[in-house]
């Protein structure tokens, strides 16, 4: 099978038939059938399972062009590694739009983007702003086009249990508004750290600092630095930046959602 | 003494209100420079000494005309790598005294207005990405990080091992 994805041809090409049904719940938000067959990236899965004779097992394999990336004995785990990959992939390589780590909620008509790296907490405060009313758009990228308006990337919402504990997909119950959701222009983005205890006071950045605290969080940030500069500081220019320290999720929630207003 | 001239191989600069962002192609750095260490710099020909600068910073943006202040903005550019020759020694002096010239001057509201400079290292894609689980990176070798905290970890061999590990090496 072949997709197209934020302007990326990927094609997927696998020996059981069956693994075609988990693929499209996996696929990158935003992706559509293609039917060409020259593609930017060609993944080759192989599904593993018992072999011709009795005991033994054979590994699922995936391949990343000619380069294996992924081996294992559970199909699962060999499919959850195409899904990263290709989310990863398209995040660094798509032409249109400009992919920032970060969790995105959509709050009076405005986008409020919490950009930060894994386990900074950023899921949790998205959760929080999610149950204070805000909609959810995004718990991994803040994607944005070149007229700086960020677009939806809805993947579940992954939330993990105990701090040593890998992240559990827990898929947040809100309906999309009626109508969709549509790309939004950036109300607030905050730079949170979670600290205990702490109370979210924070200051506002200068464009350059923003600019730098985006570009920590860009994924095309090393292969293309004069093209995301540009677009950064296009998305800072008249935004609000905040940064600061912020306690429990649900303190912070109100104030953030507040910003938006002021 | 040789005066500094402003290294511009390999940079992206950028200007965005009155901040420097420059991008360092060969360090995968960037560096916001504010409004005094960007005027600091782009004065930086080999040709301006410190008291010329210091004199362009009274004019354009009001601080008191001191040298320290050049060396303050010149010892935040050497550590950046941002200019072509390492400083000499005596113009690195100055390189810890922010809080000697506020007292000597007397204001703390100049310190918004000191030379500074910021660095971030740029972020590979992978660490830009979610972290992977630990149980999901079986078979994949120094790919993504992995694991808390703070993605330091990277996915070895189907485990989360510290980067710095021989075998993922």
């Amino acid at each position: 099978m072949s997709f197209v994805a934020h302007g990326l041809r990927i094609g997927i090409r696998m020996n059981d038939p069956q693994l075609l049904d988990e693929l499209p719940q996996r696929l990158p938000p935003g992706w559509r059938p293609a039917s060409s067959n020259v593609v930017d990236r060609l993944y080759s899965l192989i599904a593993g399972g018992d072999g011709g004779r009795s005991g033994v097992r054979r590994y699922s394999l995936l391949y990343a062009g000619a380069a294996r990336i992924a081996r294992s004995m559970d199909p699962d785990e060999v499919l959850d590694r195409l899904e990263d990959d290709v989310r990863l992939y398209v995040a660094e390589w798509s032409r249109r739009k400009l992919f920032v780590h970060a969790g995105v909620v959509a709050w009076e008509g405005r986008a409020i983007v919490i950009p930060g790296r894994s386990y900074s907490g950023k899921s949790t405060l998205v959760e929080a702003l999610v149950r204070a009313g805000a909609t959810y758009f995004s718990d991994e990228y803040a994607v944005f086009d070149d007229h700086g308006l960020v677009h939806p990337y809805r993947v579940p919402l992954s939330l993990r249990k105990g701090a040593d504990m890998p992240p559990e997909k827990v898929r947040v119950d809100m309906p999309k508004p009626p109508g969709g959701l549509k790309p939004l222009p950036v109300g607030v983005i905050a730079v949170a750290t979670y600290r205990p205890g702490a109370r979210w006071r924070p200051r506002p950045l200068s464009p350059g600092q923003a600019v730098l605290s985006l570009l920590a969080n860009t994924v095309a940030a090393r292969r293309k630095p004069e093209q995301v500069l540009t677009k950064l500081a296009r998305i800072v220019e008249g935004t609000r930046v905040l940064r600061g320290s912020r306690g429990e999720a649900v303190e912070t929630a109100g104030p953030l959602l507040a910003a938006v207003g002021s | 003494m040789t005066l500094p001239r402003a290294r511009n191989d390999h940079l992206v600069i950028k200007r965005v209100a009155d901040e420097t962002l420059v991008y360092d192609l060969q360090r995968h750095r960037a560096y916001c420079l504010n409004a005094a260490a960007g005027l600091i710099w782009s004065h930086c020909d080999g040709q301006t000494d410190a008291d010329q600068m210091a004199a362009v910073l009274q004019s354009e943006l009001g601080l008191p005309r001191d040298e320290d202040v050049v060396r303050l903005g010149l010892a935040g550019l050497d550590k950046a790598h941002l200019l072509v020759e390492r400083l000499a020694p005596p113009l690195l002096a100055a390189r810890y005294s922010r809080r000697k010239f506020l007292v000597k001057a007397g204001v703390v509201g100049l310190a918004v207005l000191l030379p500074t400079v910021i660095s971030i290292v740029s972020p590979t894609a992978a660490q830009a990405g979610t972290c992977v689980a630990a149980n999901g990176c079986a078979g994949i070798n120094n790919f993504l990080p992995c694991g808390p905290p703070n993605c330091t970890k990277i996915c070895c061999l189907g485990k989360c091992r510290n980067i710095s590990e021989p075998e993922c090496v």
